[in-house]
């Protein structure tokens, strides 16, 4: 006999049991028997039942949705009526029985009333965990935390609820009527650092349990552990597959130059989109306080980044700011620290000659004379050794008197006089205060910050304030409104004048012997741009005073750059449906920078623009085209964009297994960047006003040149703007937790390419998979409890927008001849233009040990750069050299593994690793436009900012000419001219095809990562993070060949080992110098000889942390730390002591010693 | 409560995907903003104009060079000659091979062809813009001076890629590709000289009713450069009776000289401060840097020499620097920007005009035209009549007052092409440098520059035979 009940069914224990009540709840009826006997222990309440249906045949209903309230039974009979014993069981049950005629009904008691259940879920630090699993343990209902954690789930009261997140301990609750808001804190699973696993993509957020794609994570911990005035700087060593490229010229000149998964594209921008809070940041990144950031999320295959368009083809990085929270007391981060750094090693650099070696030189050159046809001449710079022979020469001078001059010059070194006034000890300031809380409708966040950055190179400073308001508001359920303001401030000065110095005239560096300052302090001159002996008798000829001092540049210099930056959001986000939201985003950012560089009178560019322009008058003296008072300056730059977006949000759990997860929606955008500059004459400071009427037509001739000049202004106005208008979707859908399958795709039309290719509006899309293999049933590696497997393939893109697709005009000023404004060819139209396309696959695979001792992912990706803008070559009767189009392709491919391990836990004991390893390689495949030779060895690196492609070789490689030994007799480098050995420079040069040159390997690192040990023993953690770079080649700088070109700059420390007698040739590879005329050839084919390659591999100790937390657990807290930053090379692969990462001339970044303290209460 | 919110919010979205979706005009309109405010595209009559202002591009050093340094204007001294460019050095010892392996791109080909370039931009643009009546005046002249800015622009080009032109040969010989459009695809190969000649001639003959009788600056063109230059280009062709008919049509409306006495302030490079009066239309050659390096370039002290002690173009072409007597320095441009002026001046006219009638057997007017121009270049009140004793004598007597006067124009190595077909005329040119002798024998094939390598292969043409 069999009852049927269809019912939705629960029984989690043995595939069978569920098949049988799935078909039906069955049964059989036996002979009446009223008594029942029975001896239970924690027995389940249906086989409990089913015994009592075999002795008394009566039948049972136990619906399926009934069972999992049902409790373990524990009863004891002996022939005890039915009726009795059913009442003994069911009086421990939250059921209800009913015994009719054979049948025993079960039921649940009345329904409890619905009790609303709300609260958040917090991980250990106290912070909201978004999508946790919220579960009413017996329905199956499961809903999930937002992004500030919180949830809400509506249960009955008896309801267990079970609390999940992965990597955290499961926390189990029992509903009781009237319960009030929950704050569920999360343990972690272990005590390792377990990283955020809410990703942002800055569209949404997403549970990486769920997610296909490749995303790296810094967690608040991570953003904090460095101390910079950048959020950029503070990735390094942390993020997989992110490289910060040090030996450019970019990082030289102090910007961020860094590349995810290595290089996109070829002339396009190179660096990573920034997105702040969901919007794509405009501004200088620079200007983001740290100290607001919450989170960090970098975007790195197509599944993660394609959202992003036609800006993901380099990466993405999302910064999220730190918010306020519902019901949540006031609390208030106090942060502070300051970092002093250590003087830059100016005695580093090996391109240097000591004053005795470079005398001995201008001496012998002079006794050929070789200086003769300069001295004398005002227009030729001469140096004060050459000055002082020359007197003595022409008897104005002693012989005596030559000598003792020459031997004090002998003792000079410029660097000390360098170090001493034009560089010191950097020192910056930061504060941090933030306030943050909620109630039961808003939440707030409040901060304001302050940066003073004092830096190394004297004059130079930065300072920042930044202030922040954020408030959330909740007026009914389902409603947010959010409102935030951000106002930064930043003031510089950029007074040092260290790069000013060099001589000019044939003089590229500064003279070895060159001091600053007397005895007394007083400022020197020295030798620049004319000739010395003109300079200084020139105010006996009616000039202004000509002569240059490099103190009194620093010190009258008044360079002020003001940046100012205003950020509105405003926001709305609608529960249209459970699961379904609306939001409705909105923000306002306007950037203005506003440059002045005051040039007073005592300034030698003033008075130097002063004496050149100055005209004879017929009447004696001179009459003034530029006026004897100070010059200002100007740049104005304001950047203001606006950005809307409405977006629907779908995630829901349909009928358990299946959820849904998915957004959808259009954005817009608008960037205008105008740009001004002006140079105002005549310009008095205090008073701010000018009197000069300039011509600026005419020309002048110059003193003492002769050229014919107008009088210089740097008026300009340029407007850039920037259009897009964006669709995009992206939808998840996991199955039963363990099959996750993705879309995304975006159109982005934008005003950048002119109309035609515009419009045809290309998608750009990707998809994933991701399978959580670890929860399949089959899977029973106990040592392996996690396991997931993810692939991926999509579309990223970049915007070039130097091309176009019409025949573009672009207006100037000053005609030639007539100086009436004029038109130029911009570029020629092209009407096949396309975005530059990046094409993305990614293979990754996601672990954690038992206990997640070790746990990690590896990834692999391929890539593709097609339609990626170059050079063709065209004839050039065109009227063009070169075509720039979609024409050439690349391709990459490389892995990022990431291993954290728990090495010991014990007692207050615990020392864990984290350890990035990437590879990358990328090479250029097509490309039709091929340099010249000379072009290869030197800029094939990339590190001058501008890639010379080369099909079938690495984007940035390194190349020279192979070379011998040095001959025997005459010192002389030997290269190669048909397969043997010669010294015909000229041949070597004009013979060496791009094809014949020696490729040394990669000039970027293909193997890199970081090791970073955390060691903590009660409330102390010490942790140092190593830096590698592993797998590349770098040129070093050697001297020149020929003593004038050492002469004129081409110093060098090789010097010293340069080969000098027959036998030298056994112990160096420097060859001999020789006197002039300089042999042109020997010099560059010496430059770029294989040689004067190293390899670049290096491990680097970035930096140590030690800190001591007052109260590690608990709301309130107060850590006090150290930091030592650059702390130094620990391994190196050349043997010339040089750090690889450095830009030619750069000085290697010095350490810093920082102290701080971070505390919430 | 919910309703209330509902209503707005719905509200809100509908606006939004409004702004997103259904105003396609404004969508467009926010999509054709320009990104940058500077760039436009050629659209209107005064975008066409702005673009023929481009002084850079038409005027001030887009001439073909080359010739000048292999012509025997001027010489170099031996140890800068390294210092040079192997264009510049391989053209002046007129070697086969002009441009290294490694040189793939030459000036001299690239900058005239820019200028065609510019040229097509705007005379394809032309046939797409409307203009009223009023504007129709300046739409022909745009037409024209693009028309001759081309014309000038191929002429370069043939004097330097080319062979000389060959009345019986023209035909037969290939001249340089004539670019017609802007079209970065076409590739036209090359026309024949005797193509290349009607195509230049006719051009400007198409453009000159369109010019203005004088241009406002010689910067510009006009009429009178038309006719100038047709007779520079009939003279090329040696087609003197034509040469003399525009020459006597650019003089009739233009026989200004500059009095040589009037000139007060010389620069380092240049004759004058200012466009000379005698300057019908403005161009100058490729600033080599043959011509910017201190001292290493100088005039054969002989030929200096040679100029009478009244003459002022002693002084003032010539600076004696550094006590050098033996390196006497070209101080002469017209240009007083300090590049080498080879437009088209009076001086030239009245020496073509004078050639062409001695030619023609009339020595007295040769004489007479000759004696004109030479007054106004000598100190007043010095200068004393030339004679000839035939037409014959009165050629010798002209062509060297042309050499003396031409100097550095960018016109001694047409004038070599050209009087090398006439045996009496004709030099086999030399230079000793370093020890080892150089020479170029008339009519020789180096007389034709080889065209750059890139071109030939990318543009598919034939190479010169040197």
């Amino acid at each position: 006999m069999y009852s049927f009940y269809k019912e939705k069914l629960v029984r989690p224990h043995r595939l069978a049991a569920v098949l049988m009540l799935i078909l039906n709840m069955q049964v059989s009826a036996r002979p009446a028997n009223q008594k029942v006997s029975l001896a239970e222990q924690n027995s389940t309440l249906l086989s409990v039942m089913e015994k009592i249906s075999d002795q008394t045949g009566f039948d049972f209903i136990l619906p399926a949705r009934v069972i999992p309230f049902a409790k373990p039974v524990t009863i004891a009979a002996q022939q005890e009526e039915l009726a009795r014993v059913l009442k003994k069981i069911f009086d421990e049950q939250p059921l209800n029985y009913e015994l009719r005629e054979k049948m025993i009904v079960i039921s649940r008691k009345s329904p409890a009333g619905p009790v609303k259940v709300s609260g958040e879920v917090l991980d250990s630090a106290g912070k909201g965990l978004n999508s946790a699993t919220v579960q009413i343990r017996a329905k199956g209902t499961v809903t999930y935390s937002d992004e500030h954690g919180q949830f809400s789930i509506a249960a009955e009261a008896g309801d267990q609820v079970s609390v999940s997140f992965i990597g955290y301990q499961p926390v189990l609750f029992t509903v009781r009527e009237g319960m009030p808001f929950q704050s569920i804190r999360l343990k972690p699973v272990t005590a390792v650092i377990a990283g955020v696993t809410v990703v942002s993509t800055g569209y949404q957020n997403l549970p990486k349990e769920r997610a296909t794609g490749s995303f790296a994570q810094l967690n608040n911990e991570l953003v904090s552990r460095r101390v910079s005035t950048d959020i950029v700087s503070r990735l390094e060593g942390l993020t997989p597959g992110l490289l910060f490229n040090r030996n450019t010229s970019a990082s030289s000149r102090g910007n961020s130059d860094i590349s995810i998964r290595g290089t996109n594209t070829l002339f396009s921008n190179s660096q990573p989109l920034i997105v702040l809070d969901g919007f794509p940041f405009d501004g200088d990144i620079s200007n983001i306080n740290p100290n607001d950031i919450e989170n960090i999320t970098i975007l790195k295959d197509a599944a993660a980044a394609s959202i992003w368009g036609v800006r993901s083809g380099n990466g993405v990085i999302v910064l999220n700011s730190k918010k306020g929270k519902r019901n949540e007391k006031l609390s208030v981060e106090l942060n502070a620290n300051m970092t002093a750094s250590a003087k830059p090693d100016l005695f580093y650099n090996p391109a240097f000659l000591n004053s005795s070696d470079y005398i001995d030189i201008e001496q012998r050159l002079f006794k050929t004379g070789f200086y003769d046809a300069q001295i004398g001449d005002p227009l030729q710079v001469t140096s004060p050794v050459v000055n002082i022979l020359a007197a003595r020469r022409a008897g104005t001078l002693s012989a005596e008197q030559a000598d003792v001059q020459i031997s004090l010059l002998r003792k000079q070194d410029t660097r000390r006089g360098l170090d001493k006034y034009f560089y010191r000890h950097g020192l910056l300031q930061q504060y941090s205060l933030n306030f943050r809380g909620g109630g039961d409708q808003s939440d707030y966040y409040f901060s304001a910050g302050e940066d003073h950055n004092r830096a190394l190179l004297a004059g130079n400073q930065n300072n920042r304030i930044t202030l922040t308001g954020s408030y959330n508001f909740y007026p009914v359920k389902g409603l947010q409104l959010s409102a935030s303001v951000n106002y930064f401030q930043t003031n510089t000065a950029s007074n040092n004048t260290a790069g000013n110095i060099r001589p000019g005239g044939r003089y590229f560096t500064v003279f070895p012997y060159e001091t600053f300052a007397d005895a007394a302090g007083n400022a020197l001159p020295v030798v620049k741009g004319l000739n010395y002996e003109f300079a200084r008798d020139a105010q006996q000829q009616g000039y202004l005073d000509w002569l240059y001092r490099p103190l009194d540049e620093l010190r009258n210099a008044d360079n002020h750059t003001r940046l100012t930056e205003n950020r509105i959001n405003a926001g709305a986000q609608y529960r249209l449906l459970p699961g379904l939201d609306l939001s409705i985003k909105y923000q306002y950012e306007n950037q203005a920078t506003t440059g002045n560089n005051y040039y007073s009178t005592a300034t030698f560019y003033t008075r130097n623009l002063i004496n050149q322009y100055a005209q004879p008058a017929p009447a004696g003296g001179f009459t003034y085209p530029v006026p004897n008072s100070g010059i200002l300056q100007q740049n104005d730059i304001n950047l203001s964009s606006h950005r809307a977006r409405a977006q629907l949000s779908y995630d829901q759990t349909i009928a358990q297994a299946h959820r849904i997860n998915a957004i959808a929606g259009a954005e817009i955008s608008s960037a205008i960047t105008e740009n001004r500059s002006g140079t105002v004459y005549g310009y008095d400071k205090d008073t701010q006003t000018s009197f000069a009427q300039i011509d600026y037509l005419s020309y002048f001739s110059l003193n003492p040149s002769g050229g014919n000049a107008q009088v210089p202004t740097s008026l300009g106005f340029e407007k850039f703007t920037d259009h897009y208008l964006s669709y995009f979707g992206n939808a998840a859908y996991t199955y039963l937790d363990r099959y996750t399958f993705s879309v995304s795709g975006r159109i982005d039309r934008s005003n950048l390419f002119g109309v035609e290719t515009n419009h045809k509006s290309v998608p750009l899309y990707s998809t994933g998979l991701a399978w959580d293999l670890s929860k399949e049933h089959f899977y029973d590696l106990s040592w392996l409890p996690y396991l997931k497997l993810r692939a991926t393939y999509g579309y990223n893109a970049n915007v070039n927008k130097t091309a176009s697709a019409v025949t573009t005009l672009a207006q100037q000023s000053n005609a030639y001849y007539s100086g009436v404004p004029y038109n130029i060819v911009n570029s020629p139209g092209n009407p096949e233009l396309r975005w530059e396309k990046v094409r993305v696959t990614n293979f990754g695979l996601d672990f954690s040990l038992k206990n997640t001792i070790v746990s990690g992912s590896f990834e692999y990706y391929l890539k593709k750069g097609i339609d990626l803008f170059g050079s063709s070559p065209l004839p050039p009767s065109t009227g063009f050299v070169s075509f720039y189009g979609n024409t050439a392709t690349t391709t990459g491919h490389g892995f990022d593994l990431v291993i954290n391990s728990r090495n010991i836990f014990k007692d207050h004991f615990k020392w864990t690793t984290g350890l990035l390893v990437s590879h990358v390689i990328d090479r250029v495949t097509v490309y039709d436009s091929p340099g010249a030779t000379i072009v290869y060895l030197a800029a094939g690196d990339g590190n001058g900012g501008s890639i010379t492609p080369l099909a079938g070789q690495p984007i940035y490689g390194v190349y020279s000419f192979r070379s011998g030994p040095l001959t025997h007799d005459t010192g002389d480098p030997q290269g190669y001219v048909n397969g043997s050995l010669s010294t015909d420079y000229n041949k070597i040069i004009s013979g060496t095809t791009v094809a014949d040159l020696y490729y040394n390997g990669p000039a970027r690192p293909t193997t890199f990562g970081s090791l970073r040990n955390t060691f903590s023993y009660k409330n102390w953690t010490l942790s140092a993070n190593l830096v590698f770079k592993l797998h590349y080649y770098f040129r070093r700088t050697s001297t020149a060949l020929s003593y004038d070109q050492i002469a004129y700059g081409g110093v060098h420390k090789d010097y010293a080992d340069r080969w000098q007698k027959p036998g030298d040739e056994r112990k160096t590879t420097v060859p001999a110098i020789l006197m002039p005329p300089a042999n042109t050839d020997r010099q560059i084919f010496y430059q770029y000889a294989q040689t004067l390659v190293d390899k670049g591999d290096h491990v680097r100790l970035q930096d140590i942390r030690l800190a001591y937390a007052f109260r590690p657990t608990g709301k309130n807290r107060l850590e006090v730390f150290g930091y030592l930053n650059n702390a130094g090379i620990l391994w190196r692969a050349n043997k010339h002591h040089l750090d690889p990462d450095l830009y030619t001339g750069a000085y290697p970044l010095p350490r810093t010693l920082s102290i701080g303290f971070n505390s919430r209460f | 409560m919910r309703k209330t919110i509902t209503g707005p919010l719905f509200g809100c979205i509908v606006c939004i995907m409004g702004i997103f979706s259904n105003s396609c005009k404004k969508q467009d309109d926010f999509l054709d903003a320009k990104p940058n405010q500077a760039l436009n595209v050629p659209a209107t009559l005064a975008d066409l104009q702005l673009l023929l202002q481009n002084e850079e591009v038409f005027n001030s050093q887009p001439d073909p060079g080359l010739g000048q340094i292999a012509s025997d204007d001027f010489l170099v001294q031996d140890e800068v000659l390294p210092d040079l460019s192997s264009a510049e050095r391989n053209s002046y010892l007129w070697s086969k091979e002009i441009f290294d392996a490694s040189v793939t791109q030459s000036v001299d080909w690239n900058l005239p062809y820019q200028m065609v370039y510019y040229a097509n931009v705007i005379l394809d643009a032309l046939p797409g813009i409307k203009v009223t009546d009023q504007e129709k005046a300046g739409y022909e002249q745009v037409k024209a001076t693009a028309l001759f800015y081309r014309a000038w622009a191929f002429y370069g080009l043939v004097q330097t890629f080319a062979m000389p032109y060959d009345k019986d040969k023209a035909a037969n010989l290939p001249g340089i590709p004539l670019r017609l459009s802007s079209d970065l695809n076409s590739r036209p190969g090359r026309a024949s000289i005797a193509d290349c000649y009607v195509r230049i001639i006719s051009d400007l003959k198409t453009a000159q009713p369109a010019l203005p009788e004088r241009a406002s600056t010689p910067v510009k063109p006009s009429q009178v450069a038309v006719n100038a230059l047709l007779a520079r280009i009939y003279l090329a062709m040696g087609d003197y009776p034509d040469a003399l008919t525009y020459a006597n049509a650019c003089l009739a409306k233009f026989s200004t000289l500059t009095d040589y006495n009037t000139l007060n302030s010389p620069g380092t490079t240049n004759i004058d401060q200012g466009f000379l009066s005698e300057d019908i239309y403005h161009s100058c050659l490729i600033g080599y840097a043959v011509y910017n390096i201190r001292r290493d370039m100088y005039i054969d002290p002989i030929f200096y020499d040679s100029y009478d002690p009244n003459d002022l173009r002693k002084s003032k072409f010539f600076k004696i620097l550094d006590k050098l007597p033996q390196f006497p320095r070209f101080v002469g441009s017209y240009d007083y920007m300090g590049q080498k002026y080879d437009g088209l001046a009076a001086d030239e006219i009245y020496l073509i005009k004078a050639e062409c009638q001695a030619r023609a057997g009339d020595r007295d007017g040769a004489m007479g035209v000759l004696n004109t121009l030479l007054k106004a270049r000598w100190k007043t009140g010095t200068f004393v009549d030339y004679t000839a004793a035939n037409a014959d004598e009165a050629l010798l007597v002209i062509l060297r007052e042309r050499k003396k006067e031409l100097l550095l124009r960018g016109l001694g190595w047409t004038d070599l092409r050209r009087l090398n077909k006439e045996p009496k005329f004709a030099v086999t040119l030399q230079r000793t440098v370093g020890g080892v002798i150089y020479t170029l024998p008339p009519n020789d094939p180096r007389y034709a520059f080889p065209i750059p390598d890139i071109e030939i292969k990318l543009g598919g043409l034939t190479q010169n035979q040197r």
